[in-house]
């Protein structure tokens, strides 16, 4: 039996131990259940850490790694600065020799079945990429009900062949700090010719709070890197009136954080910082109103 | 004691199998066997000769036992010191029939039967309310010894013990036991309930997993999932099966294996935020013994079959708070606003008063035991939102399962079964009670007025001057001149009034309806006459079309005249009067009654039940 291999990748920030212990746990729960079904993984979790001071010594790491075994090996790259999440994800996954990578959120919890669910997709070979289903809040987006084809993956868990992202350059990180990261790797990776798989039983835990009213409730920092991520996509996939549209509305915006983003973006362009247009057909990258994606419901 | 000796027989009608009958004293040695049944009395259970290594024995002899003591205390005594008016030394010796089941239970037995003497309650003349058979708060105290099955009213306390299985001794209790009731068809969606507990910030919970009726080829399936479970939540989860009862079965036996300090109940198609178990904790922790009650969203979902014959369950709803709101006492009264997942028990009246889930109800149950447990209890808010009441659009939810008349059949029984408790009101409920109140026009209260034609409509009116305000002293009223639904007013002779600032004319004395084509003219002493515009006047009725509404007793309209005010001659005030409302009305006063309170959505819902 022919061994997979799999390199399961996060960010970390100033995350709780404890959280991200469940989260090890979980990863290593459910290569073992992978591996008790009768196939071979090799399993290897890299965490790169971008918080200000390392929060693991090399013993807890390896306590960790003798302590969840189901995982092959634990990596513990400190970063030394905030790469953001394209820039920490590409230096991961650089060197990684493994036929898969999972990008994820630090605090992703895996079901035991992970592995077999996003997996099934992947014999055929015109799939790139595949998704988990989120909860509690599932993700809006919608995908078809009998292919499970679907327009983006969400970063928040992204399974992805390696040579698939090697080859679309992996993720933009001279554009994209964070945010709209994954729809711009999700789109390249369809211009290539791939298709993109919900797998609605893959689940995953990803926390994420909710106000009384059903609505999330947008930080700060969440605001600014949208508004200037929802803008420079709008750029590099060749939708010039939406450029022109986000900046009317962000630069009269209430919202201190969107007119800051603005003026950051128009700073960008007066550098020759934009991306270069991508697809200029729309073949791949269409809007739906705000969304990268038809919404069945709004969160 | 020809009683006893009457309950000795009872006893070995219940245990054919007893052949020896004997007392035992604290002091002595007893040959012991399953044949026999002892009996216990004061003396035994007397600290300077009790010996717990003793019961223990006898359990493992397979003896039954019979105690029968005397209360320390009895309930008049009791009540006499919440009084504060207790002059009598209290000499208080012994054990109550609580304390010796929980001396039996440590050692292993299990209460087979309570044959307990009782004595009437007789209360004293001494006047004190809490003594007195008479009073609310006495008959409050004594419902509450019967709710917690107390003995404080027994005259001998005779418990029947058999020997059962030696309790299991747990070091540490968790704050919450989860009761997750399954019937081993939906392990898809039992995974994402069990995830979502994978991911709580307060991991201070167990799992209490009930197979319910689960058929023997679906068992395998859901050991298996249970086994593939992370071990941080694997060490927590167990997996009980139970073969028997309906829908309430496996929560009275969930309940009962629970070895938290509360309990709360999940269906294996929910799912809750991370936040569940910290915010029944930190709650509970500020309100130790109330029930936990959090906010929860409601979301459509569907769950369908995919090509490769396996479901998938997908949400296609947004969030809606339609369980958004803080516990409401008064509403919750009359439906049931509280899904199940929202809510956390104190286990301890489940496990010591033995209040149970009444599995004679198909749906409701939750509703039931969350009544019965809050008029005791009560109901503390975490104010967040903590999980999800999904609602299944094509397919099973227990709202389509079971049919509209079920429901109605089950409410209508718990509705009726609390005119059988009294009220315990949360002094900040006080206030809604009034509103309430206020607000219930006389009209919807009492059904049709009747054959009003025949009675009587006084009208009054009131006049207030620079000097005085409207007053009794100088109103004037006035009977119908007209035939109803028509009425005429003339009311004259008003130049000794004064100069009026202001006209208050009140239709009705006491009632309330609605007037039509209402004409007010006023003739002032100097000759000229005003057709006053009604619509101009101020009320505390409100306009529907062309007909002024009254919803609440006293209805009042006043016209309010230039401030230096006017000598008046006469007023004349016609239209008709109705006393009952129109269909119409009704709505219109439910929209302007939501509007007034804090609640809108579900106060609107529950007038609208009360109405229609």
């Amino acid at each position: 039996m022919e061994e997979l291999h799999i390199q399961l990748q996060s960010i970390l920030f100033n995350n709780d131990k404890a959280d991200i212990e469940k989260a090890v746990s979980a990863m290593s729960n459910a290569a073992s259940v992978y591996r008790q079904k009768g196939h071979a993984l090799d399993c290897v979790l890299v965490y790169g850490d971008a918080s200000e001071a390392p929060l693991y010594t090399a013993e807890e790491i390896l306590l960790l790694k003798q302590k969840y075994d189901g995982l092959t090996d634990i990596r513990y790259i400190v970063f030394g600065e905030n790469t953001g999440t394209s820039k920490g994800h590409n230096r991961m996954a650089k060197d990684a020799q493994a036929d898969y990578l999972l990008l994820m959120n630090p605090d992703i919890i895996l079901c035991p079945n992970f592995f077999e669910e996003i997996l099934s997709p992947f014999s055929d070979p015109a799939v790139g990429a595949a998704e988990g289903r989120q909860i509690p809040l599932e993700h809006p987006k919608d995908y078809d009900k009998a292919t499970f084809e679907t327009s983006w993956t969400s970063g928040a868990c992204t399974f992805i062949r390696s040579d698939v992202f090697r080859a679309v350059g992996g993720y933009d990180a001279a554009t994209f700090f964070m945010y709209c990261d994954d729809v711009d790797l999700a789109w390249r990776v369809r211009l290539a010719g791939y298709k993109l798989i919900y797998c609605p039983r893959a689940m995953i835990l990803h926390s994420k709070m909710t106000g009384a009213d059903g609505m999330s409730a947008p930080s700060s920092f969440e605001i600014y890197w949208s508004a200037l991520a929802n803008l420079l996509m709008s750029v590099k996939w060749s939708f010039p009136l939406r450029t022109a549209e986000l900046i009317d509305r962000y630069s009269h915006s209430t919202e201190k954080e969107n007119r800051d983003a603005t003026a950051a973006f128009l700073q960008m362009k007066e550098e020759g910082r934009l991306p270069s247009p991508l697809d200029p057909e729309h073949r791949i990258a269409v809007m739906y109103d705000d969304y990268y994606a038809p919404q069945r419901f709004n969160l | 004691m020809t009683e006893l000796t009457e309950i000795i027989a009872r006893v070995q009608s219940l245990l054919p199998g007893i052949t020896k009958i004997r007392e035992l004293s604290g002091q002595e040695e007893a040959q012991a066997d399953k044949e026999t049944l002892f009996i216990l009395r004061d003396g035994f259970f007397a600290p300077e000769s009790f010996s717990a290594e003793k019961l223990k024995k006898l359990h493992a002899s397979g003896a039954s036992l019979l105690t029968v003591t005397t209360p320390p205390l009895d309930s008049l005594q009791i009540y006499r010191l919440l009084s504060g008016r207790e002059t009598e030394a209290l000499d208080i010796r012994g054990l109550t029939g609580a304390g010796v089941c929980r001396l039996l239970k440590e050692a292993g037995y299990t209460l087979a039967r309570d044959l307990s003497v009782k004595k009437d309650y007789r209360g004293t003349g001494d006047g004190s309310p809490f003594t007195a058979k008479g009073s609310l708060v006495n008959s409050y105290l004594r419902w509450l010894a019967g709710y917690t099955g107390s003995g404080i009213d027994n005259e001998t306390d005779i418990y029947l013990f058999k020997p059962g299985a030696v309790p299991e001794s747990v070091t540490a209790s968790p704050f919450l036991s989860v009761i997750i009731r399954t019937t081993g068809n939906r392990n898809n969606a039992l995974q994402e309930a069990l995830l979502s507990l994978a991911g709580q910030k307060d991991m201070d919970f167990e799992v209490v997993l009930v197979g319910h009726r689960v058929s023997e080829e679906n068992k395998p399936a859901l050991i298996r999932l249970v086994d593939s479970q992370p071990g941080f939540l694997k060490n927590r989860i167990r997996l009980l099966f139970l073969e028997e009862g309906g829908r309430a079965a496996p929560l009275n036996f969930g309940f009962s294996q629970a070895r938290g300090i509360y309990a709360a109940v999940l269906d294996d198609d929910d799912f809750v935020f991370e936040n569940w178990v910290s915010a029944f904790k930190n709650t509970a922790e500020a309100h130790p013994g109330a029930i936990v009650h959090s906010k929860v969203l409601m979301q459509d979902w569907e769950r369908y079959t995919d090509e490769s014959g396996k479901e998938v369950l997908r949400a296609v709803g947004s969030f809606d708070p339609y369980y958004g709101d803080d516990y409401d006492w008064l509403l919750q009264m009359f439906t049931n606003t509280c899904p199940f997942n929202g809510l956390a028990f104190p286990l301890f009246p489940f496990k010591e008063y033995g209040i149970r889930f009444n599995e004679e109800y198909s749906t409701t149950e939750d509703w039931d035991f969350l009544q019965r447990m809050s008029a005791v209890c009560g109901v503390a808010d975490t104010r967040q939102t903590t999980c999800v009441y999904r609602i299944w659009v094509n397919a099973e939810n227990s709202h389509v399962l079971h049919d509209r008349e079920e429901w109605n059949r089950n409410r209508t029984e718990i509705i009726r079964s609390m005119y059988d408790r009294p009220i315990l009101l949360p002094a900040e409920k006080t206030e809604g009670v009034i509103d309430l109140v206020a607000a219930y026009p006389e009209s919807f209260r009492y059904g049709s007025v009747g054959n009003f034609t025949e009675r009587q409509i006084t009208s009054k009116l009131y006049f207030s001057t620079e000097k005085c305000g409207f007053t009794e002293e100088t109103a004037v009223a006035l009977p119908n001149l007209n035939l109803l639904p028509d009425f005429y007013y003339r009311f004259e002779h008003l130049e000794d009034k004064g100069r009026v600032t202001n006209l208050r004319w009140d239709p009705m004395d006491y009632r309330s309806g609605y007037c039509t084509a209402i004409e007010l003219s006023v003739e002032y002493a100097d000759g000229t006459v005003e057709e006053v515009n009604v619509r101009g006047c101020d009320t505390n009725g409100f306009w529907l079309e062309d007909d002024l509404v009254f919803c609440a007793p006293d209805p009042q309209v006043i016209y309010h005249l230039p401030t230096e005010g006017r000598v008046i001659s006469s007023v004349t005030i016609a239209g008709r009067l109705s006393l009952t409302y129109t269909p119409k009305m009704k709505d219109l006063f439910l929209d302007k009654y939501a509007e007034s309170l804090t609640q809108p959505t579900k106060k609107k819902g529950l007038l609208n039940k009360l109405f229609h």
